[in-house]
């Protein structure tokens, strides 16, 4: 018979709240359903209930009784994220599990308990393996284990904690007869026909005939009379691991500034980062909801460049988007997703120079990115273009180190060294030909360019004006003219003819015409 | 305020040697037994370790006469064309073909990947940070440093600065970050601007440009050579501190 495992949290829309505000564990605090007169309590925690408050009483009730009841409506989003804790805590111990909203898991539990063979109760161990496990999700957990979804649950909600309770196989039957027929949780009519019919438990109804329950009351009846005797009537429905796990809440008033919301922020996101930890994943995108104060949504995504877990980091990234663009109404909830990811592994060498740490490393390049902006940080390639200085930026990822580098692979060594200083954009220039057409002379220009230009920065703000010492001054050497011709199919192809040249102030500069205008413009200095 | 000695009897073997006796004492021995011997004030000073990749620097290594120090700020000083570009080309190629991770500070923009892959740089381990004014410059930097980069280069590019020239305690604070991580941090900039929180500085003079027209009518430019004006370096580093 398949044994089944059933993880209970207790209170679980309290439970949810109390995982995202942890501050509260020890306070009176309840949750209450509806608004205004109607209010109720739903759940209570064990401190408001020394109180004398019960679930049902009004709001009102409550605080007459006892004034300092701190009161929180159902967030979704807290037993959203809640749930999604608990699926992961189940998913670490059985593949084949089903999620019930009220804060129930359902394990299968066949194939799980070879890894607890050498307990002498692996059933037991196995038990208080997932309460560690959803315990350090932030929930309580209650866990039985029986050969049904009813009597593991039974036995979860009976058992205590570190005291999970078992059923053992073949003897459901036995545990569940002197239960009380309301743990079936019949419809209203089904529990009238059963009550006049004088079955008051479980065992009343197992004695029943199955067929005859059926003719009488139907699939509903033919359902109740397998769940008492300890069968289940439907095969379990296996739940989806959440493939974007998330954590967030609603706040109790909007928020307009942004100091208190990081603080809440904060805590969402350390829960989520856990979660993350606990699989060995990191984050590769973090996706933040907003909603807004009285209507309305607000998304934002930040993509990191390598998989990461730094709190700090991704909470200044969060702070520098919202600073940059304000969400423009005051916020009643948030959520944060995230997408996961392997992070990337090194492996050192004995002999090799260190590699930089990945996780170290991710975290750099996300505050360079948030500091300069994605377009103005990687790994330089050449395009393979005609033209000089062209380039693109690739995502930094260094290879891993080989081993020791071999002599060959040294340059050949020269007496100097021949680099070139790109200016960008390129700086204008006047230049006096001689009666052979090569440059004699240069002087300063205060024309604009005609390049395009790149003064406007990916983060919105005009960038400084290019800085280049004064190209002026009689021709010293001309070496020349060099053409260079590209995308000739293009509607703007690019044709010019560069020389190379030495002023007698001993500056070298690359310069080049245009033929489309035959305007001058130098793109280079020798340094 | 009493002294010791005019309040405690001198010890039962006399009193320790004057400084100057000891530095007589010292000089008096034999040069392979004087190296074993050490002063509490040369334990005192750290010891600089050198970059493990200062051999395939050889421009380097001429300029300081010596191998690339880590842990230190070296403050390379030049004009336009005095041959800087080129010195930081060289010392990027040096660490990446030893298959250390560079990073350059590149505030003017300059680099070209192409002339950067014939000059001997292994692009795939360079990180290439483009800030836009001194202040980012300066703080991507430090957050370069605090990754583990062996190889840092800020080249300030040409004048005048985006931004000026930071202050002293800008440049005090990246050298002591520098002097916390095994780290060879090159300042390359066209006039001073560490000062003294360097702890080497070197001062480019004015290059020989090598034309060859190889019989032709069109010459070419073949080398720049850089010449070294002048090395200064530090008589006391900055006292390390630990640096969050």
């Amino acid at each position: 018979m398949a044994r089944m495992a059933c993880a209970c949290v207790p209170l679980f829309p309290l439970a949810a709240r109390l995982r995202a505000e942890p501050e509260l564990r020890s306070e009176a605090v309840a949750i209450v359903e509806g608004n205004g007169p109607t209010a109720r309590l739903l759940t209570l925690s064990r401190v408001a209930r020394r109180y004398g408050l019960r679930p049902g009483m009004t709001l009102a009730q409550a605080r007459s009784i006892l004034s300092g009841l701190i009161a929180r409506p159902r967030d979704a989003a807290c037993e959203r994220s809640a749930l999604e804790a608990l699926a992961e805590a189940a998913e670490r111990l059985s593949p084949r599990f089903e999620l019930d909203p009220r804060g129930l898991a359902y394990l299968d539990l066949e194939g799980c308990l070879e890894r607890f063979a050498q307990h002498d109760r692996p059933e037991q161990e196995l038990a208080l393996v997932l309460e560690r496990e959803i315990d350090r999700a932030g929930l309580p957990a209650r866990v039985g284990i029986a050969s049904s979804r009813l009597a593991a649950r039974l036995a979860a909600q009976g058992a205590r904690s570190g005291s999970p309770q078992i059923v053992p196989c073949g003897q459901e039957g036995t545990f569940l007869a002197p239960l009380s027929l309301a743990r079936l949780d019949p419809t209203f009519d089904i529990a009238q026909t059963l009550h006049a019919w004088g079955v008051r438990t479980l065992g009343d109804l197992a004695r029943l005939p199955v067929e005859e329950v059926t003719a009488r009351l139907g699939e509903e009846g033919r359902k109740l009379a397998w769940l008492a005797r300890g069968r289940d009537p439907s095969p379990l429905v296996p739940s989806e691991p959440p493939r974007l796990p998330s954590e967030g809440m609603s706040l109790e008033w909007p928020l307009a500034s942004l100091e208190p919301f990081l603080f809440l922020a904060r805590a969402a996101l350390d829960r989520l980062i856990g979660r993350l930890e606990a699989e060995a994943l990191g984050c590769v995108r973090l996706e933040l909801e907003l909603e807004l104060e009285p209507a309305g949504r607000d998304r934002r995504t930040l993509d990191l460049p390598a998989p990461m877990r730094d709190r700090k980091t991704l909470l200044e990234l969060v702070r520098w988007n919202l600073e940059a663009r304000p969400p423009g109404a005051p916020v009643s909830g948030f959520t944060f997703f995230a997408h996961p990811d392997r992070p990337r592994a090194a492996q050192l060498g004995l002999f090799a120079p260190p590699e930089l740490s990945p996780d170290r490393l991710a975290t750099t390049l996300a505050r360079l990115f948030a500091l300069l902006g994605p377009d103005r940080v990687g790994s330089p390639r050449p395009t393979g273009a005609h033209r000089p200085g062209a380039f693109e930026l690739l995502p930094f990822a260094p290879p891993p180190v080989q081993g020791s580098p071999e002599e060959g692979s040294l340059p050949p060594r020269r007496a100097g060294l021949l680099a070139v200083r790109c200016l960008r954009p390129p700086v204008p220039i006047e230049v006096h030909l001689d009666p052979r057409g090569r440059p004699a002379r240069l002087e300063a220009t205060s024309t604009p360019t005609a390049e395009p230009s790149a003064r406007s920065s990916s983060r919105g703000r005009i960038s400084p004006p290019p800085s280049h010492p004064p190209l002026e001054g009689r021709v010293r050497v001309a070496s020349g003219p060099w053409w260079l011709e590209e995308l000739w199919w293009h509607e703007t192809p690019m044709a010019r003819e560069y020389w190379d040249i030495e002023l007698d102030s001993g500056l070298i500069a690359r310069t080049y015409r245009e033929h489309k205008n035959g305007l001058w413009f130098a793109d280079g200095l020798y340094d | 305020m009493s002294t010791l000695s005019g309040v405690l009897p001198p010890p039962a073997g006399g009193l320790p040697p004057s400084r100057d006796r000891l530095r007589g004492i010292l000089e008096r021995l034999e040069p392979r037994l004087r190296s074993w011997v050490h002063t509490g004030e040369t334990l005192r000073r750290p010891a600089i370790s050198p970059a493990p990749w200062s051999a395939r620097a050889p421009g380097w290594r001429a300029l300081l006469e010596g191998d690339l120090p880590l842990r230190s700020l070296i403050e390379l000083v030049g004009r336009p064309g005095q041959g800087r570009f080129g010195l930081v080309l060289e010392l990027l190629a040096a660490a990446t073909r030893s298959e250390e991770n560079a990073a350059l500070v590149d505030l003017g923009d300059a680099l070209d990947p192409d002339l950067a892959a014939a000059a001997g740089v292994r692009l795939e381990r360079l990180l290439w940070i483009r800030p836009q004014r001194l202040g980012q410059a300066l703080a991507t930097t430090e957050i370069t440093l605090h990754t583990g980069f062996p190889c840092v280069v800020l080249d300030l590019g040409l004048p005048p600065l985006q931004g000026g020239r930071g202050t002293a305690a800008q440049w005090l604070r990246l050298a002591r970050v520098a002097q916390a991580h095994p780290v060879v941090l090159v300042v390359s900039s066209p006039f001073v601007v560490a000062g003294g929180a360097a702890t080497c500085r070197i001062e480019l003079g004015t290059a020989r440009a090598q034309w060859s027209a190889r019989g032709r009518e069109i010459p070419l430019l073949e080398v720049l050579s850089p010449r070294k004006r002048r090395t200064a370096r530090t008589l006391s580093r900055p006292p390390r501190a630990a640096v969050g």
